[in-house]
C-alpha cells in the first residue's frame, strides 16, 4: 500500500521530527484532558493525576505508537547492526578471512562479469539509437574466396551502389578497420585506424568533440577542397597532444602521407566494433593515397576485393522487414552495377541470395565470437570459487553461533522471538558481504583491466570500455545478497532453532550439536563436489595448454624472424613485384649475420587461408569438394631451409622456377598421404583450380619436392596437405599483394637483434618501406594465447578453491575433535588406541570427502559438454583427468583432516578426566 | 472507576474511530471525547490505545492527518476520513450490524 511506505520511509528519514509530533500530539490530548477535569471542578493535582490514569502508561503508548508507524523496525535493524558490528569485530582473524575469501569471490566474478557485460550484453557505447542499425550480409558475399573473414564484407563498388539508395533508409555507412603507421619516416608508429563512409559518423549520431566529423566531400576520392583529413579518437588526443584544441588543423602523417585533422571524436565512443577501437578515421576516399597503385577503389579491386562492413540506419519507425523487402527490390541493380568483371562467366549466381539485414545491436566483433565461450566458462569457474568460499563462510558463521549458544538461549528465555534471533544472524551475514563486496569492487576494476591488457596484444590491441555501470554494479549486488544467502541461511535457521533451555545446561550438548554436524557436512560435501570440478577444469585447460605448446611444430619457431613489408609507395609496377620482392630477399639474405632469407605469401598461423582444388593427372576428375583441397603458399627458393623444414625428397625451388620455366610445385608428407597413396610423387603433375565453383585454373603443375609436414593455419589442427609454389611463378588472374613476407633464420643468436640490421638493409633498397617485425615465436605463442590465459585463470582458481576447501575441512574436523574431546579421553582411558582414534576422526571426513567426490565427478561429467570447444588434445570427459583430480582432492581433503586428528590422538585421557 | 463499562471487543475500535471523523475532522482528544459522548460512556476506551490506532488507520490510507489550529489556538493533528475510509465504515457497519443481529438472535432463541 503506497500511503503505508511513504510513511514508513518518511520514519526512517525524519526520526526526530516524528518523535516531536508523537510528542505534540499526546501532550496535546492530556492538556486538553486536565482542562477539562479542571473545567468540571477538579482541583490540578487531580485532574492530572486522572488524566494519566485514565490515559495509561505514556511511554507503553509511544511504543505501541513507533510500532504503528514502523519505526521500530528501524530501530532494531540498527541495533542488530551494532550488534553485528560488535560480533564480527570479536573475532578479527576469522571475520578477516570471511571478508577476504569474499572479496576474492565477488571480486573475481564482477570483474569477469564487466568483460562479458560490456563484450556480450552492451549496445554500442556513445551511438545514437544503436538498436535502428542494421548490417547488411548475404548468403555468398565472400563468394570470390578473397575474404578471410568471417565477418559479411562488401567491395567499394558494392558499397556505391547502396550509398546511392541509402535515402530509402536513415541513411547508410562502411567501414574498414586498419592499422595505420603515424611515423614520418623511421621506427614504425603503428595505431588503430579505420577507413569511414563520408556520413559515418553522421549517420551513428556522433559529433566531434572539437572540430567537425567527416562530410561526404571529404570521401571524394582526390578531393582537392580539402585535401586528406582525418579524425583522431580523444584517446589519441589526450595522449599525443595534450587534449589542445590548437590541433584542429595540424598535419598528421598516415602511412607516410600528410593529412590534416579536422576533428576529435567523443569520449565514451569507441566505433562499431566492439573490443577493437580506433586512433585515427579517414575517409574511406583517401584510401587511395595510402595503398597506392593497390587501391581497392580502382578497378578491378573497386569489384573484387571485399573489405567493407556496410551497415543501415533504418527510417524512425521503419521495420526490419520493410527495410529488407526495399532493399531486395533493389538487389538486380545493386548486383548489376557491383558485379566483379572477373566473376561474370557465373554472374547468375553473384549476388543470387538474398540480402539479410541483422541488427547491429551490440556492435559486430570478432572479440566476441573468439572469447564468449572461454569467457563464460571463465565465469562458471569463478562462480564456483564463489560458492565454495561461501561455504567456508557459513561453516565460519555456524561455529559462531555454536560458541554463543549460551548468550542466544538466554535471549530466547527472555522473550526474545526467533525470528529476532534469526534476523540478527542474517544482518551479520549481510554486513560480511557487503564489506566483501566492498573490497572485491576495487579488485574487479583493477582485475577486469588486467586481464583484457592480458588478452591485447601488440599486434591486435583490444580496447573495451568497462565502466562500472548499472548492469555490473547491480550484478555485483545482486551476487553480494545471494552470498549472504547461500552461507548466511544455514547459521540464521540455526540460531532460530536454540531453545531456551539451552540456557540452563552449562555445558549443555544438546541437538544443536547434532544438528550443526549435518549442516557442516553438507557443506564439505559441497566445496569438496565444487573443488573437484574446478580441478577437472583446470586440469583440462592447462592440458589443452600444454598440448598447444609441445604440438610439434614442423619448424624451428625460435629461430626465425619475421618483416612484413609493404611496399604501396614504392616506385613499382603491380607486375614487376615478384623480381622486386626476389630483389629485397637477396638484400636481406646477405646482411651479415644472417644465415637465411625467403620470402612468401602468408607465414604459419598468420591468419592468411589460400586453398586451391587439386586434380592428379590421370585420375578420374571428382568434383570439388573440401577432401579435393590442399593448402598453399608462394614462397622463394631457401624457404624450407629458413624454417627448418626438412626436404624429404626432390629438390627446393631455384633461380630456374621462374616465368616462362616449367610449372613446378613442392608438396608436403600429408599432400602425398591424401593424393599419392603408397606413391612416389615426385615427377607426377597435378592440375590446380581455385575458387568454390573452381572458376580458375592454376595450370598443370610438376611435383619437384616432397618436404615435412608443418603447422599451417592453426596450432589445433591436424597437418593440412599442402603445396608451395614459386613466388617466381606467381599466377592468379590478380597482381601480387604489395606486401611481402620475409622470414629471416640468424646464423647464430636471438632472431630479434637482428631487426635493426635487416631494416636498414631494406630501407636502403627502397626507403618508403614499412616494415613490421615480430619473432615467429611470438606469432605461435599470440595464436595460443586464449588458451594460456584460460588455464593461468582456471589454474589459479582451482588452487584457490583447493585451499578454501582444505582450510573449510580443518576447521569442521578440528571443532569436531575439540567438541568430543571428553568422549575421546573417556575412549582413550578405557584403552582405545590413538590410531584407532584417529580413525574414528578420519572415518567420518572420509565418507563426507567420498560423497562429494561422486558429487563433484558428476557435474564434471555433465558440465564438461559445454567447454568441449576450448579443449584440445584430450576428451572433455577424460577419465585420466577425473582420477587425478579425484587424487588431489583426496590428498588435500586428508591432510585437511590429518592434523587435527593427530591433536586427537595426542589427547591424555588423565588431563580430560580431570577436567571433568 | 466504575466496573460495569463495556470492554471494547477486539477490532472494533478502527470502526467506532472511522465513525468518530466521518462527520468532520477531529484531534485524538476530541475522537476520544466523542466516543464517549456517543457510547454514553458505556464503553471503556484506554485512551492510550487511540493512537496507535489512529496511526494504523493512517498507514491503511482509511484516514489522513494534518497539523491544524484547533479552537484554543494551539497546534493539534486533525485526522480526517479519506474515500476509501468511508467506503470501509459503510462495509464495516453493514458488517457490523449483521453480526450483531445474528448474535442477538441467537442469544433470544437460546
Amino acid at each position: 500500500m503506497l500511503s503505508d511506505w511513504l510513511l514508513r520511509l518518511r520514519a526512517l528519514f525524519t526520526r526526530t521530527e516524528i518523535e516531536h509530533e508523537i510528542n505534540d500530539e499526546l501532550r496535546f490530548h492530556l492538556d486538553r484532558q486536565v482542562e477539562s477535569y479542571v473545567r468540571v471542578g477538579l482541583d490540578h493535582a487531580e485532574a492530572v493525576r486522572r488524566t494519566q490514569l485514565e490515559f495509561g502508561g505514556l511511554d507503553q503508548t509511544k511504543e505501541e505508537y513507533r510500532d504503528a508507524l514502523g519505526v521500530r523496525v528501524v530501530d532494531e535493524l540498527s541495533r542488530d547492526l551494532r550488534l553485528a558490528v560488535r560480533s564480527l569485530r570479536a573475532t578479527p582473524v576469522a571475520s578477516a578471512v570471511a571478508v577476504l575469501s569474499l572479496a576474492l569471490g565477488v571480486g573475481a566474478n564482477t570483474a569477469i562479469f564487466s568483460i562479458v557485460s560490456s563484450l556480450l550484453l552492451r549496445t554500442l557505447p556513445g551511438v545514437v539509437e544503436p538498436e535502428r542499425l542494421v548490417i547488411m550480409s548475404s548468403g555468398n558475399t565472400n563468394d570470390t574466396g578473397r575474404s578471410n573473414s568471417d565477418e559479411p564484407r562488401w567491395s567499394y563498388g558494392f558499397w556505391k551502389q547502396i550509398e546511392q539508395r541509402s535515402h530509402a533508409f536513415g541513411g547508410g555507412l562502411a567501414w574498414s578497420a586498419s592499422r595505420f603507421d603515424l611515423s614520418a619516416g623511421g621506427a614504425t608508429d603503428m595505431v588503430d585506424g579505420v577507413f569511414t563512409s563520408g556520413e559515418f559518423f553522421t549517420t551513428l549520431g556522433v559529433r566531434a568533440s572539437v572540430g567537425r566529423t567527416f562530410t561526404p566531400e571529404d570521401d571524394i576520392p582526390g578531393n582537392v577542397t580539402t585535401g586528406p583529413v582525418a579524425m583522431i579518437s580523444y584517446a589519441l588526443w589526450q595522449r599525443r597532444f595534450g587534449g589542445s584544441p590548437e590541433v584542429i588543423g595540424m598535419p598528421l602523417t598516415i602511412e607516410r602521407i600528410p593529412f590534416t585533422i579536422v576533428g576529435v571524436t567523443p569520449v565514451g565512443f569507441f566505433g562499431t566494433e566492439v573490443g577493437r577501437s580506433f586512433d585515427v578515421a579517414v575517409p574511406l576516399g583517401t584510401e587511395p593515397l595510402i595503398r597506392g597503385s593497390q587501391s581497392f577503389l580502382k578497378a578491378p579491386f573497386d569489384r573484387f576485393n571485399f573489405w567493407l562492413v556496410v551497415a543501415l540506419r533504418l527510417k524512425a519507425g521503419q521495420s526490419l522487414e520493410t527495410a529488407t523487402a526495399i532493399l531486395r527490390g533493389m538487389q538486380p541493380q545493386i548486383r548489376e552495377g557491383a558485379q566483379p568483371e572477373i566473376v561474370q562467366a557465373r554472374s547468375v549466381e553473384f549476388l543470387k541470395e538474398s540480402f539479410t539485414l541483422t541488427p547491429i545491436g551490440t556492435g559486430i566483433s570478432q572479440l566476441r565470437r573468439a572469447y564468449r565461450q572461454p569467457l563464460l566458462a571463465i565465469l562458471f569457474v569463478v562462480a564456483l570459487v564463489l560458492l565454495v568460499a561461501c561455504a567456508n563462510i557459513a561453516n565460519l558463521q555456524m561455529a559462531r553461533t555454536t560458541n554463543r549458544r549460551h548468550e542466544l538461549s538466554v535471549r530466547r528465555a527472555l522473550g526474545g522471538p526467533p525470528w529476532r534471533l534469526a534476523q540478527q544472524f542474517l544482518i551479520e551475514s549481510l554486513l560480511l558481504a557487503a564489506l566483501g563486496a566492498s573490497a572485491g569492487l576495487a579488485i574487479a576494476s583493477w582485475g577486469s583491466r588486467a586481464l583484457v591488457a592480458q588478452f591485447s596484444t601488440p599486434a591486435s590491441p583490444i580496447t573495451l570500455d568497462l565502466p562500472l555501470d548499472w548492469r555490473v554494479l547491480g550484478f555485483t549486488m545482486a551476487v553480494t545478497v545471494a552470498t549472504a544467502g547461500v552461507f548466511g541461511i544455514a547459521p540464521a535457521f540455526q540460531a532460530g532453532r536454540v531453545a531456551p533451555i539451552d540456557a540452563l545446561k552449562a555445558q549443555g550438548r544438546g541437538l544443536i550439536g547434532e544438528r550443526r554436524a549435518l549442516w557442516s557436512g553438507g557443506l564439505v560435501v559441497l566445496q569438496v563436489g565444487l573443488s573437484l570440478v574446478l580441478v577437472v577444469f583446470a586440469e583440462l585447460f592447462v592440458g589443452t595448454f600444454q598440448r598447444l605448446a609441445d604440438r610439434p611444430l614442423g619448424f624451428d619457431s625460435n629461430r626465425v624472424l619475421l618483416a612484413r613489408v609493404e611496399t604501396a609507395h614504392a616506385p613499382v609496377e603491380p607486375s614487376t613485384r615478384g623480381p622486386f620482392y626476389q630483389r629485397l630477399v637477396t638484400a636481406v639474405a646477405s646482411v651479415g649475420g644472417v644465415a637465411q632469407a625467403a620470402g612468401s605469401m602468408s607465414t604459419p598461423i598468420d591468419r592468411s587461408n589460400y586453398s586451391a582444388f587439386v586434380h592428379v593427372t590421370g585420375i578420374p576428375r571428382e568434383p570439388a569438394s573440401p577432401g579435393m583441397s590442399s593448402k598453399y603458399n608462394f614462397v622463394t627458393p631457401s624457404w624450407f631451409a629458413t624454417y627448418g623444414i626438412p626436404l624429404r625428397a626432390g629438390r627446393d625451388f631455384d633461380g630456374h622456377d621462374a616465368r616462362g620455366g616449367l610449372p613446378v610445385v613442392i608438396v608436403n608428407d600429408a599432400f602425398v598421404r591424401r593424393f599419392f597413396p603408397g606413391n612416389n610423387a615426385t615427377g607426377s603433375t597435378i592440375g590446380l583450380t581455385v575458387g568454390p565453383r573452381e572458376e580458375y585454373s592454376l595450370g598443370t603443375k610438376t611435383i619437384v619436392g616432397v618436404v615435412g609436414d608443418a603447422i599451417y593455419s592453426s596450432l589445433r589442427e591436424t597437418p593440412q596437405p599442402t603445396m608451395y609454389l614459386p613466388l617466381a611463378q606467381w599466377d592468379l588472374p590478380i597482381p601480387l599483394s604489395g606486401s611481402i613476407n620475409i622470414s629471416i633464420r640468424p646464423a647464430a643468436g636471438s632472431p630479434s637483434a637482428l631487426v635493426p640490421v635487416v631494416n636498414a638493409a631494406l630501407t636502403a633498397v627502397e626507403k618508403t618501406l614499412t616494415v613490421r617485425f615480430q619473432t615467429l615465436d611470438t606469432q605461435v605463442n599470440e595464436s595460443f594465447r586464449q588458451e594460456r590465459i584460460v588455464a593461468v585463470l582456471s589454474g589459479s582458481f582451482a588452487a584457490l578453491a583447493l585451499l578454501l576447501a582444505g582450510l573449510g575441512l580443518y576447521g569442521v574436523t578440528a571443532y569436531a575433535v575439540a567438541r568430543r574431546r571428553t568422549e575421546i579421553g573417556i575412549r582413550m582411558a578405557l584403552g582405545a588406541a590413538p590410531s584407532g582414534v584417529m580413525g574414528l576422526v578420519l572415518a567420518r571426513l572420509s565418507l563426507l570427502i567420498s560423497v562429494g567426490i561422486v558429487a563433484g565427478a558428476g557435474i564434471s561429467l555433465w558440465a564438461s559438454k559445454f567447454v568441449g570447444g576450448l579443449i584440445y588434445g584430450l576428451p572433455p570427459r577424460d577419465p585420466t583427468t577425473l582420477i587425478g583430480a579425484t587424487i588431489v582432492l583426496a590428498a588435500v581433503g586428508l591432510l585437511a583432516g590429518w592434523l587435527p586428528a593427530r591433536r586427537a590422538a595426542r589427547i591424555d585421557p588423565a588431563e580430560v578426566l580431570r577436567q571433568g | 472507576m466504575s466496573d460495569d463499562r463495556l470492554e471494547l471487543p477486539q477490532g472494533t475500535l478502527d470502526l467506532l474511530i472511522l465513525k468518530a471523523v466521518a462527520l468532520e475532522p477531529q484531534h485524538g482528544w476530541a475522537i476520544s471525547e466523542r466516543l464517549q459522548q456517543m457510547s454514553r460512556a458505556a464503553l471503556q476506551i484506554r485512551q492510550g490505545s487511540l493512537y496507535p490506532a489512529l496511526h494504523r488507520l493512517e498507514r491503511r490510507g482509511l484516514i489522513k492527518a494534518r497539523w491544524d489550529t484547533s479552537d484554543n489556538n494551539r497546534r493539534a493533528k486533525y485526522y480526517a476520513l479519506t474515500r476509501r475510509g468511508r467506503a470501509q465504515l459503510e462495509a464495516d457497519s453493514i458488517a457490523w450490524r449483521k453480526l450483531s443481529a445474528a448474535i442477538s438472535q441467537v442469544i433470544e432463541t437460546a
